[in-house]
């Protein structure tokens, strides 16, 4: 059979419809498709104030997660590094106190560490994207792509990031084998022991605190115990006005 | 090896940190860990002869890998 020019067109018409409907058919099965994958996980912290403050001086989970990650203990403040850490209530939550719960919480330490945020500052100014937010909303660092600028650190709203201004190896009493330490020039943060999460397990300071002051789970999953946490209590966050989302609740 | 362990290395280090895949299955479906200090060192057990001997002998300034990761401890050579 000869093709003609009419009917080359009216074939090349005819495919394209059905490429068209194809397409259309299949929209809404990959719009269910992607969002059951996006229902997968998202990691959040509910760190309970009123436990935490029992063992005022404890710190077993800055211990346990310092000597793991390689967190070097540089006593100048300017230099030091910090994955987790304590601060005084008033510093914390300036704007969630009155004068009367001043008097008692008055230098009551609050614990911090990265807020693992939904939308992250930090990696919104990075240059080189050595920092970003994982679908499971750890926010990574790549330390081999960071170059030092720092603007992290001068955006993170938490000053959850520290920068080695020197050598941390000659500062670390013990070196963990299985944890890479930094180098000088880099910015470094807390992880939310992704390197544990791999192996489905949870972050360290959870696991360390003897009180059971850190419940860490998916927030996406209803019947969690984060879930269940949160559902029942009053809880804060670091300042929610400025939009970044935080995963860290404190239970108050 | 010799010639593109570099690749290897590199390819391995954006699967773990970006790609949250941590395991890679050889040929003959064995797995091994993608870490430079667990799997590559753990059976090639000094920086010194493994990597040092060729990087230094050839010339070639090596990465930077080790002033962070951590290499396993100095053995003596053996005579």
């Amino acid at each position: 059979m000869k093709i003609t020019r009419k009917l080359f067109l009216q074939l090349s018409g005819l495919s394209l419809i059905a490429v068209i409907a194809r397409k259309l058919v299949r929209a809404p099965a990959n719009v269910a498709a992607s969002e059951a994958a996006t229902k997968s996980t998202r990691w959040g912290m509910a760190i309970d104030l009123q436990k935490c403050r029992q063992k005022d001086v404890c710190g077993r989970c800055i211990k346990a997660c310092h000597a793991a990650h390689n967190v070097p203990q540089i006593t100048d403040r300017a230099h030091e590094i910090k994955w987790v850490w304590k601060q005084p209530f008033e510093d914390v939550f300036p704007f969630a106190q009155t004068q009367y719960t001043r008097d008692v919480f008055a230098g009551a330490p609050v614990l911090l560490l990265c807020n693992h945020c939904d939308d992250p500052p930090c990696q919104d100014v990075c240059p080189v994207g050595a920092t970003w937010r994982r679908d499971d909303g750890v926010v990574m660092m790549d330390f081999h792509r960071c170059i030092g600028c720092r603007y992290c650190m001068a955006a993170c709203p938490y000053g959850s990031r520290s920068f080695n201004w020197q050598d941390p190896r000659p500062a670390l009493s013990q070196v963990n084998s299985d944890f890479p330490t930094r180098t000088k020039g880099v910015v470094e943060k807390c992880n939310f022991c992704e390197e544990r999460l791999a192996r489905k397990l949870s972050p360290l300071c959870v696991e360390a605190c003897e009180e059971k002051a850190l419940v860490f789970g998916d927030l996406e999953q209803p019947d969690s115990a984060i879930r269940k946490t949160l559902g029942s209590r009053f809880a804060l966050r670091r300042k929610p006005e400025l939009g970044s989302g935080p995963s860290v609740y404190y239970l108050t | 090896m010799r010639a593109s362990h570099m690749r290897l290395l590199d390819e391995w280090r954006a699967d773990v940190v970006d790609g949250q895949n941590r395991q890679y299955v050889a040929y003959n479906g064995k797995v091994y860990d993608k870490s430079l200090t667990r799997t590559c060192l753990g059976c090639h057990g000094s920086r010194q002869e493994f990597c040092d001997r060729c990087h230094s002998y050839n010339g070639v300034a090596a990465p930077n890998c080790w002033e962070c990761h951590n290499a396993p401890p100095a053995v003596r050579n053996t005579p």
